[in-house]
């Protein structure tokens, strides 16, 4: 089981890349938990998770292959 | 799909000069609403931004924005509307958002093109860092 994780913004900044792929994570707690783990700077900062570009809010099973962005606040315009 | 809203770097007077050309045929139209988002140069700590850079979730901002297009339709009589949001550099002064919203008359085209604004703002899926002189930059 393999997930593209894509980062934005300051996370981008943090993760020092645009994505990561992660592998043996069921859910989207558990992947934010491995990510976390490793990029223990991401636990002060505010974001929105979507999955196949779905913002999701809360816990979400993921399957093989689905694309996982975290996205931090918006600032468009 | 309609055609991609997000252009790389900023979005030329010619191209709204055009746009605007472009709506002459459809003459059940009585006004058009534009507005037009510009690079600020703030100051923050005595440094002084000299342009933003955008970046977006593309695929999915293309996605937001079509379903703001289609939210905006079903909501209010308009003719028709266009979004246009910068990607990569634009310096202060340059244009980064172009909503051109066109109806039979005046009164829902305000509505609706700050409705389409705001949620450009709320929903679509964009940063922007501000760059100052020596590259130095923060994430807005």
């Amino acid at each position: 089981m393999k997930n593209k994780v894509l980062f934005f913004g300051i996370l981008e900044d943090i993760v020092g890349s645009k994505e990561l792929i992660i592998s043996e994570s069921n859910s989207s707690d558990e992947l934010l938990k491995n990510i976390k783990k490793q990029y223990p700077e991401l636990e002060n900062k505010t974001f929105q998770i979507a999955v196949n570009q779905q913002i999701i809010n809360t816990n979400t099973t993921l399957n093989d292959g689905d694309e996982i962005a975290l996205l931090p606040p918006f600032a468009g315009g | 799909m309609s055609k991609k809203a997000l252009i790389e770097g900023p979005i030329s007077p010619e191209r709204i000069a055009k746009s605007i050309g472009n709506h002459s045929s459809k003459t059940g139209i009585g006004a058009h609403n534009i507005f037009l988002g510009q690079v600020r140069a703030d100051k923050h700590e005595g440094k002084i931004v000299e342009e933003i850079e955008y970046s977006a979730y593309e695929d999915m901002a293309e996605k937001i924005f079509h379903e703001i297009r289609e939210s905006i339709f079903e909501k209010y009589d308009i003719s028709c509307m266009h979004i246009y949001h910068s990607v990569g550099k634009v310096k202060a002064g340059g244009i980064s958002l172009f909503v051109f919203v066109s109806s039979k008359h005046r009164g829902v085209s305000y509505e609706a093109s700050r409705d389409v604004v705001e949620q450009i703002k709320e929903k679509t899926p964009i940063w922007k860092k501000e760059i100052f002189e020596g590259e130095e930059y923060h994430w807005v």
